[in-house]
């Protein structure tokens, strides 16, 4: 498993698919990419649709997982496979806010992505997650927002548990934090 | 050409001068048509230009454009730079895009680089 994260337009998606096509080409493997975002209205959707053939030209199968991302591994064939989720900071977004307007606690949402993210590394010769660092804008948000802040916080502290690696990507150059 | 990123009142700026003690500074307050006789240029503020450029309703291409072009003219320039994009992604479009395109803007920067420095309580680490 290897955690890259970074800020707004730093770079990271870019780094995570170089790495993934390296990765891909070492273990002989498919390439999986989980798309996390949930889409609104019929101009959104149009949009996703382009990048999915992007993705395809670049070998890469997309497969949409807005929420429950363990359930992606049986939407994959057998044999090697690596796998690029972008990105958890959506993920956890989805699993927080539901529909219906309720909220699930970021130790409860936590802890699910958690679990699910260690089954996917189980199942594939490698996973790349792509995430956010929004930790320090130094904004005082409403509790959803701080509590979907803390969430991915804790799970950011866990997978780095996990992972060999975890890289942060500052203006396009990948700063190593683990090894 | 070196980039000097960090968040804000980390000590860009003098470390800066403390290497360059002769350059002269160059950010939003002033114009650049008195750099021509300066031995090192040091631009601070960067984000500042791109907030600005964006209001002005300026695409990224030609801002890269002009960032490109008066890299070319100074090129032992010292770019100086806030991170603003270490945050919860905005509601508003406009201060969304202005991360976002900082954000891209100093990837480009940092391509073309020959250092690359994080600035952290004054103190600098080189990322390349």
């Amino acid at each position: 498993m290897i955690l890259v994260l970074g800020g707004s337009g730093c770079g990271k998606s870019a780094y995570a698919e170089k790495r993934i096509q390296e990765a891909a080409v070492k273990n002989h493997a498919t390439i999986y990419y989980l798309a996390t975002m949930q889409v609104y209205g019929e101009e959104g959707r149009k949009k996703v649709e382009r990048h999915i053939e992007l993705r395809r030209g670049k070998g890469m199968l997309t497969i949409e997982q807005t929420r429950e991302i363990a359930d992606s591994i049986r939407q994959m064939q057998e044999g090697p496979r690596v796998v690029l989720l972008e990105d958890l900071g959506n993920l956890v977004a989805n699993e927080m806010f539901q529909s219906d307007g309720t909220v699930n606690s970021p130790k409860m949402v936590a802890e699910k992505i958690v679990t699910q993210l260690k089954m996917i590394s189980a199942k594939v010769s490698g996973l790349i997650i792509v995430s956010n660092n929004v930790f320090e804008d130094g904004i005082e948000y409403e509790e959803g927002t701080m509590n979907y802040i803390r969430a991915l916080g804790e799970i950011h502290q866990k997978l780095t548990g996990e992972a060999e690696e975890v890289v942060e990507v500052v203006a396009g150059i990948p700063v190593t934090l683990k090894v | 050409m070196e980039l000097y990123l960090g968040g804000r009142a980390q000590g860009k700026l003098a470390l800066a001068l403390q290497r360059y003690p002769h350059a002269k500074v160059f950010d939003e307050t002033c114009r650049e048509e008195n750099l021509s006789d300066a031995d090192v240029v040091i631009w601070n503020h960067l984000h500042l230009f791109v907030k600005t450029w964006l209001s002005q309703e300026k695409e990224p291409t030609q801002i890269w454009e002009m960032v490109a072009d008066l890299l070319d003219q100074h090129p032992g320039m010292v770019v100086i730079c806030d991170e603003i994009g270490n945050g919860i992604v905005p509601m508003d479009q406009e201060e969304r895009r202005y991360r976002e395109e900082t954000g891209r803007l100093l990837c480009k920067i940092a391509a073309r680089a020959d250092k690359v420095e994080r600035i952290l309580c004054g103190i600098s680490r080189r990322i390349k």
